[in-house]
């Protein structure tokens, strides 16, 4: 223990400057990050330069890097998003599971290899790279695309084929048949012992669990992050793999509304530490493993190419998708996956297969994951050089889907008098624009009554980049903020800009609501200078007594009643003329907007600089 | 790896029931992790730990380094920092001399100095989240002299590791941590922009560029043989916190400080030993010096200064605990060996102690304010009302306006361009001291003070007056106009409509709700769009005109 002195693991600190040189490097060149994590390892690792060995810390990190990544697969497993088209991508993704590892055994005996190595590089080699498919179908603004929904549903079925893999793997070598048998009865057993517990928190447990915690920032997060350990923890002792237990916690947590913040809070931690996991894994390489079969792996990667594109697009084409949908879906699913070398690396760590055969893994996985972020980013010019060959292939009938996502919506960024008020001036007006309203929101307070509301309600804070993808703020007819971070305002009403968005931001001074409106926004508004503006107004009348109280008693009725807006808009005249003790008038509450009750009443006057805004977050 | 991961899941899932605890009764986190450790460490060795521990001290100190806001220390001012190095070189020489009497070395009784006299941010005001908002007057004044605070822990945390630690002291680290510092504000201006420039929109490779800041800088450090400390302090200062890299990089670590922080201080907490009659009597001397000297010499000085009775007693209300870099302390000294382990144990036990009732303090600081005031406390130590304040002999059927701010300045921008205002001149009452110039140019008449003295009231003229306006958005400051005795017709902002109610029912003749009045005006201009009776133009032009016309 020695704080004082030299205390930072050297070897640690030298791979996550490497890590962030190499990655820096491949945003230059549009590579995505894994590939430069993969070859930090080799760089700084005993194949390179040799300056890096395996540390603890390193081997913690790794461990942890990985479950986490299974613990956010687990949350991300929704399967509203692709229930459409559940059933064809089943179908694909079972098909493609069964052809693909028998075309690799086979390919895989003809390089040489054993047939145990053959299988096993099978199960390897059948997923396809979700970082590179996701992000770059991302930055093409393509996943919501018939397509890229099919690849996503895809994938999310290969997940599920994946734990079964880790857990299948995490029994270890045995030697008979009878021992591996109950081996895997007792890890299946297990497991849907874990499951069940797992879902029978998930009704019962954790609603009011996280209800209770999403009051403070941390608090959420810490709960979060101890229900992943407590299920990492029990897979560990029970000698199930750690995977499995991340993966069930995570998908206990799906289904919650608070899963998105939840996992965009973890997500920074995970790209850490799988960072880490990464780039650690050619530390324990020597070059000769890394190389022992590179004439094998160059030649795997070619028929990779051509016989899973065969096997891809044949079912995708089977499964009543057009001929584009079927080119892009599959093009998109061709290279070694990032998973592929995470089974190498469990596998190679049980004694299933020497260390060469993970180099062969990562070898192929860092020759086609780089190559296939090019044929992915120009996938539709690809398909217009081949379409004329393919096009005798194009039918009637195929599948066509309604878009889920939000359109022709208005968002509210934070929810409160004025943004609910406003919401109801969108709703109620005859010429619709708006169809739908979404509220982003992460005052725990509020949970209750906009899950009831009429409005979509997506828990969690807009400076997430996800959370603000999931309200779809760039496709959004109207903007509402009243978000408390003028960096966050900033950053939506850029994503709005490239659309007619019409946004609306309450500021909090005149120097922020001038910064957003230099930024583009359509109507900025200063709260504290309307305010005082308003009653210099009002003022006006104070030699008039009558008038005064008239106009007073209106402002004292209206911040006295619930959300209240008379037809047509002027509501000055509302509050009855001469009632100036305001006792009794509530106005007229308009009983359109669901549950009322919590809009402003949460508020506890806990110290004169209290919340005042439901967006903001809870100090620490 | 079964030990760290049991470890790791015991930590996190102790830690989870009492911020639950905490979360429950709204009670700051940091002392409830020392309580989680303190239940851990009776199971797990937590020395495993300290490798992941150390990044929680890391990643809090790099980002109280970007927090720091240059401009910010400039602007307010020098009188605040002159308060608190006297307030903490009186309490720590005091808390250096009682370690002296109850028979401490030096070394040991400099570290109950520094714990006596700093006190922490991130407990108090927490500027860490500076968002935009409301600031009452005395929040800001907290956070600068929490900010000299900081920064003169950093200055001890230097001083012992170049001084202490050593194997021989050497003061020319001093001039190696103002080089580091020289380089990381060199980066800041020079390399930082351009290097995060083509990164832009992608959080996850910036954070590995701010993650590769820390450990840089912490490599320089602990190469000069410097605490981790100041090269974190160091990193922090090379990345500025500006948009965009407020969202993407600075709010990514900030999440994973919030996985490795926890692991800090329930390690900390895990630390601790059973208490015996010795570490009580340090833990009892300290805070006497945190919860009673700290607060009434801060008070004194504040009131000395020309501030009101009540912002100087809610500042000084917001030093009374144990500052995060004093724990820093404890616990590199405990890992060179360099402390004696009552005094260890002392440190973290008045941590505990003295969070929670800070919390305390700070949640009922208006009312122990008040209840100080109904004892002359304020008049004792010297207050004055009429020293900053200004009017005219024959004032009357005047409208008295409580801050500057929140609206006030436009009211009385607007009044002294009209008819109605020349017939009703305005008086503004303020409390913020650094308004006080603005105030003096644009309006002759103002009281400098407390809305809840009142002597201020009697200043000004309230029996003459035609209307008093409160737009200020700090209940206790409405409050107390509200509960004013009088006739005169009182105007009351809320923020929630309990409130309104309230108000209004306890005689305030109008309350003014800026959201709802916001969404009266907004709702209209939005609602003539959708109806086409304005064009987007129009719409647009229109937000303009509701502030400036």
């Amino acid at each position: 223990m020695s704080l004082g002195g030299i205390a930072l693991a050297t070897d640690f600190a030298l791979l996550i400057v490497a890590a962030a040189v190499l990655s820096y490097v491949a945003r230059l060149t549009g590579q995505p990050t894994i590939v430069a994590y993969i070859l930090t390892g080799v760089v700084v690792g005993p194949i390179g330069l040799g300056i890096v060995g395996e540390d603890q810390l390193i081997e913690i990190l790794s461990e942890l890097g990985l479950g986490f990544l299974l613990f956010l697969l687990g949350i991300e497993m929704r399967f509203d998003d692709i229930r459409e088209i559940m059933r064809p991508v089943g179908m694909i993704a079972v098909g493609q599971a069964v052809l693909q590892a028998v075309a690799s055994t086979a390919v895989a005996l003809a390089l040489g290899f054993t047939l145990f190595q053959s299988l096993m590089l099978a199960l390897a080699t059948t997923f396809g790279a979700t970082p590179i498919i996701v992000k770059v179908l991302g930055d093409k603004g393509d996943l919501k695309t018939l397509y890229g929904k099919a690849d996503v549903g895809i994938l999310i079925f290969q997940d599920i084929y994946l734990v079964l893999a880790l857990a299948i793997l995490a029994v270890g070598t045995v030697d008979d048949t009878a021992e591996i048998a109950t081996s895997i009865g007792r890890v299946l057993i297990l497991m849907v012992a874990i499951g069940l517990v797992a879902y029978a928190a998930s009704k019962y447990v954790l609603p009011s669990l996280l209800r209770a915690s999403a009051a403070n920032k941390s608090t959420l997060f810490t709960v979060g992050i101890a229900w992943a350990f407590v299920f990492i923890f029990a897979a560990e002792a029970l000698e199930l793999s750690v995977e499995l237990g991340a993966f069930i916690a995570g998908l206990s947590l799906a289904q919650l509304p608070y899963s998105t913040e939840l996992k965009e809070r973890m997500r920074p931690a995970t790209n850490f530490f799988i960072a880490v996991f990464f780039a650690s894994i050619a530390l324990q390489m020597e070059r000769g493993q890394l190389l022992a079969y590179w004439q094998e792996a160059l030649l795997a990667c070619a028929a990779l190419l051509v016989i899973n594109f065969g096997i891809v697009f044949g079912l995708f084409y089977s499964q009543r998708f057009d001929i584009e949908t079927s080119f892009l879906g599959t093009i998109s699913m061709l290279q070694v996956s990032e998973f592929s070398v995470v089974l190498g690396a469990l596998a190679v760590n049980e004694g299933f297969v020497e260390e060469g055969i993970l180099g062969f893994l990562s070898l192929m996985a860092l020759v086609t994951m780089p190559i296939s972020t090019y044929y992915v980013r120009y996938n539709r010019e690809i398909f217009d050089r081949v379409e004329p060959f393919l096009s005798r292939f194009e039918r009637e009938d195929t599948i066509t889907v309604d878009p889920v996502e939000h359109d022709d919506h208005a968002v509210l960024v934070g929810y409160s008098r004025f943004t609910a008020e406003l919401a109801e001036v969108l709703t109620d007006a005859d010429t619709a624009d708006v169809t739908d309203v979404v509220v982003i929101e992460d005052g725990a307070a509020y949970v209750d009554e906009l899950s009831a509301a009429e409005y979509a309600f997506i828990f969690g804070n807009a400076r997430h980049g996800e959370i603000r993808q999931e309200a779809n703020i760039g496709g959004a007819t109207v903007l509402v903020s009243v978000a408390d971070r003028t960096d966050v305002n900033r950053r939506l009403i850029e994503e709005t800009a490239d659309t007619d968005t019409l946004s609306i931001i309450l500021a909090t001074d005149e120097e922020d609501a001038q910064a957003l409106r230099d930024a583009g926004a359509d109507y900025v508004v200063a709260e504290t200078k309307l305010v005082g503006t308003e009653l210099a107004t009002l003022l006006e009348l104070l030699d008039d007594r009558e008038a005064f109280e008239e106009r007073m008693a209106s402002v004292t009725a209206r911040a006295r009643s619930e959300g209240v807006r008379a037809d047509g808009g002027e509501c000055d005249g509302e509050g009855d003329s001469g009632r100036a003790d305001g006792g009794e008038d509530n106005g007229k509450v308009n009983s359109g907007r669901a549950g009322d009750g919590g809009a402003d009443d949460d508020r506890t006057a806990g110290g004169e600089d209290s919340d005042r805004r439901g967006e903001g977050e809870t100090d620490v | 790896m079964y030990e760290v991961l049991f470890a790791l899941m015991l930590i996190f899932s102790v830690a989870a029931v009492f911020l639950l605890l905490a979360a429950q009764w709204d009670l700051p986190v940091i002392p409830f992790y020392l309580l989680a450790g303190i239940f851990v460490g009776v199971v797990i060795d937590e020395t495993q730990l300290l490798d992941l521990a150390q990044w929680g001290v890391a990643f809090l100190v790099f980002l109280f380094g970007v927090h720091v806001d240059l401009e910010f220390v400039r602007s307010t001012g020098r009188l605040s920092v002159a308060v608190s190095v006297l307030q903490a070189a009186v309490v720590g020489g005091l808390g250096f001399g009682a370690g002296l009497a109850l028979g401490l070395d030096a070394i040991n009784a400099s570290y109950l100095g520094i714990t006596a006299a700093l006190s922490s941010s991130l407990v108090a005001t927490s500027y860490l989240d500076t968002t935009a908002g409301v600031r009452p007057t005395y929040a800001r004044l907290a956070e600068s002299v929490h900010f000299t605070e900081d920064v003169l822990g950093v200055l001890a945390v230097l001083t012992l590791s170049a001084v202490v630690y050593a194997a021989t002291p050497a003061w020319e680290q001093f001039a190696v941590a103002a080089g580091i510092v020289a380089l990381a504000l060199l980066i800041r201006y020079t390399v930082f922009h351009r290097l995060t420039a083509r990164l832009r929109g992608d959080s996850e490779i910036l954070m590995l560029v701010g993650i590769s800041f820390v450990v840089g800088f912490i490599a320089l450090a602990e190469a000069a043989a410097l605490s981790i400390v100041v090269g974190a302090f160091a990193a922090g200062i090379a990345v500025a916190d500006d948009y965009p890299h407020s969202l993407e990089l600075v709010d990514t670590v900030d999440d994973l400080e919030d996985f490795f922080s926890p692991i800090f201080f329930v390690t900390l907490g895990a630390l601790l030993t059973l208490p015996g009659l010795e570490t009580a009597g340090y833990t009892l001397t300290l805070l006497v010096a945190i919860l009673v000297l700290n607060p009434v010499l801060a008070a004194a000085l504040f009131v000395r200064a020309g501030f009101d009775g009540r912002t100087a007693v809610l500042t000084a209300l917001t030093l009374d605990q144990v500052s995060i870099f004093s724990l820093f302390i404890a616990i590199e000294a405990l890992g060179a060996e360099q402390i004696a382990r009552p005094v260890f144990d002392a440190i973290v036990l008045a941590a505990v102690v003295s969070m929670l009732v800070a919390t305390y303090t700070g949640r009922h600081a208006e009312s122990i304010a008040q209840w100080l005031r109904d004892r002359g406390f304020a008049r004792a130590l010297g207050e004055s009302v009429t020293s900053h304040s200004s009017v005219a002999d024959d004032l009357s059927d005047h409208v008295i306006v409580v801050d500057l701010e929140y609206g006030g300045r436009e009211l009385v921008e607007r009044a002294a361009d009209s008819k109605w205002g020349q017939a009703h001149p305005f008086l503004v009452i303020e409390d913020d001291p650094s308004v006080l110039g603005e105030l003096e140019s644009i309006c002759d008449n103002y009281v400098y003070g407390d809305v809840s003295n009142d002597d201020v009231w009697e200043q000004a003229r309230l029996s003459d007056a035609a209307l008093v306006v409160a737009l200020t958005p700090r209940p206790a400051r409405a409050d107390a106009v509200v509960a004013l005795e009088t006739d005169i017709p009182r105007l009351v902002r809320v923020d929630a409509i309990e409130d309104a109610a309230e108000f209004a029912d306890r005689g305030a003749t109008g309350v003014i709700y800026p959201d709802a009045i916001a969404a009266e005006r907004v709702g209209d201009d939005l609602a003539a769009l959708l109806a086409e009776e304005l064009s987007l133009e129009e719409f647009e032009a229109r937000a303009r005109q509701r502030t400036r016309e």
